[in-house]
């Protein structure tokens, strides 16, 4: 997420305007476009997938298939170690901190 | 109209049934949802809590006709008109619809309020309904549903916005926690949706301003309040010094006790009960400047194992990760709000959402099925402040309550 703030190239706001209504590719594959993922790197992916299947035993089929038996979820399913990692490390806290009121914003304008 | 004489829309898959189903009941257009859940070697087809939900669509209604395949993987859904606790139609005593859950159900129920207070305003009377049952889950789930408070505290003031206001109450009446192995509480809720509107009016929210307080409330069923307590000051510990502003109820409760299934009497000669629902969890949400809320929930898992420091620091981490995804929306509000919105008036409504919220699958998911049930796509262009959002134009469709109009 923290690549999304340097507004690069990947996340235009018309690229997804584009892709938001291609029926041909499923949200999933939309978001992985617009994350800057070309057709030939998703294809290369698939493969790599198709690979491994075969590699391993048959129970593992099942659990790739987890993805899309998955449920709706209103809240997404965060890795909360990773977000202890992310919110103990002090630069991203400065960074949110002027998301909040009690942040003086003379000490915004100081710093940049 | 000549809703009625066309085709249904198709549909495949379980996901997104759920905002499917409520959109074909808004627009009045019949759906045909096939191959649920048909590759699953375990369980294929619906499970108990979509049946439920639509068990709870038929009881609000009049004259929806609902067909199932044999093995429940194919769907027919032909809306009716929206009709509420309207007497008459099912409704007990005061006017209140008693939905029961089964104790198989694995979802919050908040995942029967969302859609049903997306549906209520649309009503011809005021929606009553009651929920009880074995399958009541107040907290949140492990599968994502967010907790009754959070419905009550985040979702319901979007309505506001809109113009719908008064008389909207939704009452805990009986606290619950998933049961053994996730499923059913034997929790109670009732929500009353008094206020019926004909438009929902245009929304324009383009400021998302600062957090400035963070409300929460903590809930212990069947276990002591120390578990609130030490859930507080874990969350308190990541938030207090970015927000001084923090105030987290707490709210304890004895744990349901429901009849025992099989054993008909204890050694008492009375029927055997058990007590269900036990657990903790702890539901926060952060208000700016501008009146825009961010939400966060966790519970303890239904196997226990987990500390109330974790869970209250989870929650914790979780605001603030929907704090900085940003916008006027969090991702739990910006369903209901974009349907409400395509719903409304017909003017471009606009909203800055997070680059995060409308990269979402949800949310693109829900633009093409806005577009496949007949309302204008959407227009995405940049924020103009520096928050990195995109904002969002949402043409609204102008008809509003389309039930009524067809009888």
């Amino acid at each position: 997420s923290r690549r999304l703030h340097d507004r690069k190239r990947p996340y235009r706001v018309t690229e997804l305007a584009r892709l938001i209504y291609d029926d041909s590719k499923t949200p999933a594959e939309v978001l992985r476009a617009w994350a800057g993922a070309s057709e030939a790197e998703g294809a290369v992916q698939i493969e790599g997938d198709a690979e491994r299947v075969d590699d391993e035993d048959f129970f593992r089929k099942v659990a790739l298939n987890d993805e899309e038996n998955a449920e709706d979820r209103m809240i997404p399913a965060y890795d909360y170690r990773k977000l202890e990692e992310k919110w103990t490390d002090e630069a991203n806290i400065e960074v949110l901190r002027r998301r909040f009121a009690f942040t003086s914003l003379l000490e915004d304008e100081a710093n940049g | 109209m000549s809703d009625q004489q066309l085709n249904a829309i198709r549909f495949t898959g379980h996901k997104f049934l759920t905002q499917r189903l409520v959109l074909s009941t808004l627009t009045g257009r019949p759906i045909r949802v096939s191959q649920i859940r048909s590759s699953s070697p375990t369980s294929p087809g619906l499970l108990p809590h979509e049946v439920s939900l639509l068990r709870l669509l038929e009881a609000i209604t009049n004259g929806t006709i609902i067909e199932f395949s044999y093995t429940g993987t194919t769907i027919a859904y032909k809306p009716g008109l929206i009709t509420g606790s309207a007497s008459g139609y099912g409704a007990g005593s005061g006017g209140i619809i008693t939905h029961d859950i089964p104790s198989s159900c694995t979802r919050g129920v908040s995942f029967f309020l969302l859609p049903l207070c997306l549906l209520a305003p649309f009503s011809k009377a005021p929606v009553k309904v009651q929920f009880t049952g074995a399958g009541v889950i107040t907290s949140a789930t492990a599968h994502g549903d967010i907790s009754v408070d959070s419905v009550r505290t985040a979702i319901l003031p979007i309505y506001e916005q809109f113009g719908i206001s008064g008389d909207i109450e939704l009452r805990i009446l009986r606290r619950s926690n998933p049961g053994y192995g996730g499923k059913g509480g034997g929790g109670e809720v009732q929500l009353t949706f008094g206020r019926q509107v004909r438009l929902p009016k245009t929304l324009h929210l383009l400021n998302p301003g600062r957090v400035k307080r963070i409300r929460g409330v903590a809930y212990a069923t069947g276990l002591g309040g120390a578990n609130n307590a030490r859930m507080t000051e874990a969350a308190r510990g990541l938030l207090n010094p970015l927000v001084p502003d923090t105030y987290i109820y707490s709210d304890v409760s004895a744990a349901p006790l429901l009849p025992l299934e099989g054993r008909a009497v204890g050694k008492d000669g009375k029927p055997a009960k058990r007590k269900v629902g036990i657990g903790f969890g702890i539901s926060l949400v952060a208000y700016t400047s501008t009146d825009v809320l961010y939400s966060a929930d966790m519970a303890s898992p239904a196997e226990g194992g987990e500390t109330p420091e974790d869970t209250g620091r989870k929650c914790a981490l979780q605001l603030l990760e929907s704090i900085e995804q940003g916008g006027c929306v969090s991702m739990a509000a910006a369903p209901t709000t974009c349907i409400l919105m395509a719903m409304g008036a017909e003017d471009m409504g606009r909203i800055q959402v997070g680059r995060d919220v409308i990269g979402s699958e949800a949310l693109i998911e829900l633009a093409r099925d806005l577009r496949t049930f007949g309302t204008s796509g959407w227009g995405l262009r940049d924020a103009e402040d520096d928050s990195n959002d995109v904002i969002v134009s949402i043409h609204g469709r102008g008809i509003g309550n389309v039930g009524r109009k067809i009888a």
